[in-house]
């Protein structure tokens, strides 16, 4: 009699086919868990296993990273290299306080939505009314969709710095970001946007081959200077601005959601955020250092954008430090590409109540994916339009985002110090000393850089020049 | 008909003139399929004040007002006390709700409110345009669709709360009266809270046939808001496979816990199939698979399958062994072929020996295609002395084979 397995079964009644002989329990269980049942010990699968080792780590990594890194776009880059170029290392240690605040407000939306279920807008609606969400609507669509704007120019910049046209990268980015949220689940969009962060190594690799003063570094990150300069004004609210804005918490609260966060065992969230928010500001103190140690020193202080900076960065640092520039402008302003249209459809989608989700099916995400369409195609088109002055337009968006961000930080602490949505996830005393500081600083920030605009429009410098 | 962002702009006004800021309307969900205003809230010197319906005397809407016997009557209430029903404008405005009609989730921006002399009931929720328009405008603008308003008989309002049945809050409970894969498809991406929520408002049973369809991550997070009681009967309803699927992926400690306190059968049951890995047969087989003797007579399996029918996961093909005891596979048979044949022959003679098998060891998907291409309703999986120990039925076989997040992913309309 033949074996069960080379094919007679089937063939023959299975009564007179012999057995192939495969061992009936597996010998190992992944992840496996014993348990004592009925005198017998029994090896059984158990997926919740924490982690080891490295794993334990990476598998914590997710929306707070993907969230945090995407606030390093086109916009950031140049901010952080021009603040480098134009004030050497004076501003580190800027960011290491904000590290502390972004963290804190990271955290917040983190924790905000693992103990509701709901994104943002979600609350904002339900809490505050249909006035202030529609006021945080159209500040979000009109800022977030000039945003998305400039991430599609970083995106030809980048790939015309590296040799390859505009109107060949950008199409193909519009087209690769569509593909992958439309076709793709949470998890893997999560996983291509979090190797997508891998690119910002490029920075710190940046910096070194920009040869720093090591000692001049320590001493710009540990001792505080302020300038009473509106340049250095400006700038420094430009730096606040840029690395706290609200399309981060927005996106960073609702993929919190997707994920499938919930309060129950609310803990490891909590790392990413804090993780996502230092590895994001190492990376912006890189990009200073590395424009600081580089065309700083040389007396090149006027960068516009981050491709001057990687431009500027060729004949001072090599060839190797402008191109990871460019690389890393690349896989930012990607990132930051995928990042805001899906912030965006996240916001419009829970303002008004519709279905929403990367996990969702085109026939039941029809809005969600319209929105998410209509904000790539925009973005990409009004990218690909000859000397379209982006400029101007990120002047006028981060005004936008000025005027939203103390706003939504407000919403962000009553929402978490609602006892009723957060139960015991609400804040501690600290947070709340810490949430309410940045708060402060945020506002005070704002009400400078927006008081100086207005009044540099009647002439009145705030200060020297 | 008023809608509430106009009813929130009226005063009250008592018999001596005295004059309030009407600030919310409360309403009793439980009582009627149009629920009628129990109560008016206003607020007087600061104070948040309640009053029984019965004190209005008239609702004059002309003139904007809600005439009351005695503003003085008014009882103190906060957020916390002396609140019975549900308020409008506080819990329904702006809340999230379910339009049953299309299936699918929504925000109440206004409520439709039929208004007499001596009643208030709610008719309908505006979720338009124009209600956003109303509201922003504070009434100046009166426009609005009829097909953006939703009747209230067909809308459930949930409160993000999986607890609120308990504390007694009211619901149409209309959403049970939907097909189990409907109701799983709106739990599938709504907040976790709310979903929780909605499965509590179903029968066990049924809910537990929700629970199963949904995504095995929103199925963690609905099950981890549940008592442990509430949620050990639904895992002892789900379908072996299921909820070995979902104890498999709870802490550690829960799970064991749970192990515990399944009754005996269910626990066996789930505790032979977390023994294989997620990716083999073993690990999507059911193990509660209807099987009969060979010498059985067709009567009498026919009765077995009556008794056992609710117990049994999946009876589209019934596995002949070789005795009740001995379960040495010898065939299948069909429902339609048992339900054909004459009262008085035996298994043995009607049944098909040559049955195709699966090792519990094998690969998921590979047997996945095996079983649909084959076209076979439920493929026999055997240990290596050819004892039954479960079967692949086509229903865990899509599930293998769609893409992960489809809806198909939990198919169970073969069971």
């Amino acid at each position: 009699m033949k074996s069960r397995k080379e094919g007679v079964e089937g063939l023959e009644p299975i009564a007179n086919i012999e057995s192939a002989g495969l061992p009936n329990i597996p010998s190992t269980v992944p992840a496996a868990i014993h348990i004592n049942y009925r005198g017998r010990r029994i090896k059984l699968r158990g997926l919740r296993l924490p982690p080891k080792g490295i794993w334990k780590w990476l598998l914590v990594l997710g929306p707070g990273l993907i969230a945090t890194s995407a606030g390093n776009d086109a916009g950031g880059i140049a901010t952080y290299s021009s603040a480098g170029a134009k004030f050497g290392y004076d501003m580190i240690w800027v960011m290491v306080v904000l590290t502390l605040s972004f963290a804190i407000v990271q955290e917040m939306c983190t924790r905000l939505g693992a103990a509701t279920g709901r994104g943002l807008l979600d609350l904002i609606r339900e809490k505050f009314g249909i006035a202030w969400t529609l006021f945080a609507v159209a500040i979000i669509v009109v800022a977030n969709g000039g945003v998305t704007v400039s991430e599609f120019v970083g995106i030809g910049a980048a790939s015309e710095l590296l040799g390859v046209s505009r109107y060949i990268s950008v199409p193909i980015a519009a087209v690769g970001l569509w593909y992958l949220v439309i076709f793709g689940s949470y998890a893997r969009v999560e996983k291509v946007f979090l190797l997508m962060t891998l690119v910002f190594f490029a920075y710190p690799i940046a910096a070194i081959l920009g040869n720093p003063d090591w000692g001049a570094v320590a001493r710009g990150a540990v001792v505080p200077s302020i300038r009473f300069e509106s340049e250095y004004i400006f700038l420094l609210v430009g730096v606040l601005g840029t690395t706290i804005t609200p399309y981060i918490q927005i996106f960073q609260q609702s993929s919190t959601v997707e994920r499938g966060a919930a309060r129950k065992h609310y803990g490891q969230e909590r790392l990413d955020a804090y993780f996502g928010s230092i590895f994001s500001n190492v990376m912006s103190v890189s990009m200073m250092i590395a424009t600081a140690a580089t065309l700083y020193v040389i007396g090149q202080h006027d960068i516009q954008s981050a491709a001057d900076a990687a431009k500027a960065l060729e004949p001072v640092a090599g060839v190797w430090a402008g191109t990871l520039f460019a690389i890393g402008l690349l896989g930012a302003s990607l990132l930051a590409g995928g990042v805001l249209p899906l912030a965006t459809s996240y916001a419009i989608s829970e303002a008004f109540g519709i279905p929403k989700g990367v996990n969702l099916d085109y026939r039941r995400g029809k809005v969600f994916f319209g929105l998410f369409t209509a904000f790539i195609v925009f973005g990409a088109v009004v990218a690909l339009i000859p000397n379209i002055p982006i400029f101007p337009l990120l002047v006028g968006i981060q005004v936008l985002n000025g005027v939203l961000l103390p706003i939504i930080l407000v919403f962000i602490l009553l929402l978490i110090n609602n006892e009723k949505l957060t139960g015991e996830l609400k804040n501690t005393k600290t947070y709340n000393v810490l949430g309410w500081g940045t708060f402060a600083i945020i506002t005070l920030a704002v009400v400078v850089m927006l008081g100086g605009q207005i009044l540099e429009k009647f002439g009145i410098d705030l200060f020297a020049k | 008909m008023a809608m509430l962002s106009e009813l929130l702009k009226f005063n009250v006004i008592d018999a001596d003139r005295r004059k309030a800021r009407l600030t919310d309307l409360e309403v009793a969900l439980l009582d009627d399929e149009y629920p009628r205003v129990t109560a008016i809230h206003f607020s007087s010197n600061g104070s948040r004040l309640r009053l029984e319906w019965e004190a209005v005397t008239e609702v004059n809407s002309s003139a904007r007002e809600i005439r009351v016997i005695d503003l003085k009557a008014g009882r103190k209430v906060s957020e916390k006390k002396g609140i019975v029903g549900v308020l409008l404008k506080h819990d329904v405005l702006d809340a999230l709700i379910i339009d049953l009609l299309s299936r699918r989730t929504t925000r109440a921006t206004d409520l439709r409110l039929d208004v007499s002399n001596d009643s208030m009931e709610l008719k309908a929720v505006d979720t338009g345009l124009g209600a956003m328009l109303r509201r922003i405008t504070r009434g100046a603008f009166r426009g609005g669709k009829k097909r953006d308003m939703f009747d209230w008989k067909y809308v459930e309002f949930l409160r993000g709360d999986p607890q609120a049945v308990d504390s007694g809050a009211g619901y149409h409970m209309r959403i049970g009266r939907l097909p189990a894969g409907e109701i799983a498809q709106i739990a599938d991406y709504i907040p976790y809270l709310h979903a929780a929520e909605l499965l509590t408002l179903i029968p066990d049973e049924k809910a537990a046939l929700v629970l199963q369809a949904m995504s095995i991550e929103r199925q963690l997070q609905v099950i981890e808001e549940f008592h442990e009681e509430q949620a050990v009967a639904l895992l002892t309803l789900m379908s072996p496979d299921r909820a070995t699927d979902l104890i498999g992926r709870l802490h550690v400690p829960t799970m064991k816990k749970y192990l515990t306190l399944i009754p005996v059968k269910q626990r066996e049951r789930i505790i032979d199939l977390l023994r294989y890995p997620e990716d083999s047969v073993g690990g999507v087989m059911i193990n509660n698979t209807l099987c009969i003797g060979d010498g059985t007579t067709v009567k009498s399996a026919r009765q077995q399958v009556r008794s056992h029918s609710k117990e049994r996961d999946f009876i589209g093909v019934i596995f002949v062994t070789e005795s009740a005891n001995n379960k040495t596979l010898r065939g299948t048979l069909t429902f339609r072929a048992l339900m054909d044949a004459e009262d008085e022959e035996k298994l043995s003679e009607i049944m098909d020996p040559y049955v195709v098998t699966l090792n519990p060891q094998d690969n998921s998907v590979d047997a996945a295609y095996r079983v649909m291409t084959g076209q076979i309703g439920a493929m026999a999986v055997t240990d290596p002395d050819g004892k039954l120990i479960g079967a692949m039925t086509i229903e865990s076989a899509i599930s293998q084979v769609v893409a992960p997040g489809s809806a198909l992913n939990s198919v169970k309309v073969f069971s």
